[in-house]
């Protein structure tokens, strides 16, 4: 039901493709990534389809206890970085999108400018760029 | 996976994201 209903923010969706494609199948996906939508929840920091990807790639990569080494995971989602950093030249939302989300005009312009095009070309971007390194 | 598969995932995922509806989102979203 929850994967045919819209609205949803790119977050959600690549999380959402990224467990898929890795077989996660949890009652925690999606509304373990609703906190970092809208980029931590209205703040405009990380974009929330790199935490999304980071999210992914622990679920593969993570630790299941505390005497694991997290390396892992960190070396794939620090490449996952610097890939977004290439290609985007930022991090986080109110770089990326120059839009301040908390207010209503902010929020506005973000849904009718920015969240079908740069925001979905971005998320397209994360849900690739996560799968090769998932695959590496 | 292939290249091909990969581009079929971006693409369900660039389709289940795009909305065009921006008073639904705003009535979901809007601070």
């Amino acid at each position: 039901m929850w994967k045919r209903c819209s609205p949803s923010f790119p977050r959600e969706r690549v999380l959402l493709a990224l467990t898929e494609y890795l077989d996660v199948d949890s009652d925690l996906v999606p509304r373990i990534a609703t906190g970092i939508g809208a980029d931590y929840s209205l703040n405009g920091f990380t974009c929330g389809s790199i935490s999304a990807a980071a999210i992914a790639i622990g679920a593969e990569y993570g630790k299941d206890s505390n005497v694991e080494n997290p390396q892992a995971a960190w070396k794939r989602v620090d490449r996952f970085i610097e890939a977004f950093k290439d290609r985007w030249g930022a991090v986080t939302c109110r770089e990326l999108t120059g839009l301040d989300v908390k207010t209503a005009e902010g929020m506005k312009e973000y849904l009718r400018s920015v969240h079908d095009y740069a925001c979905t070309e971005r998320g397209g971007f994360d849900v690739k760029k996560a799968i090769e390194i998932l695959e590496e | 996976m292939s290249e091909k598969k990969i581009e079929s995932i971006v693409r369900d995922f660039e389709k289940a994201t795009v909305d065009r509806d921006v008073e639904k989102m705003l009535s979901f979203f809007s601070p």
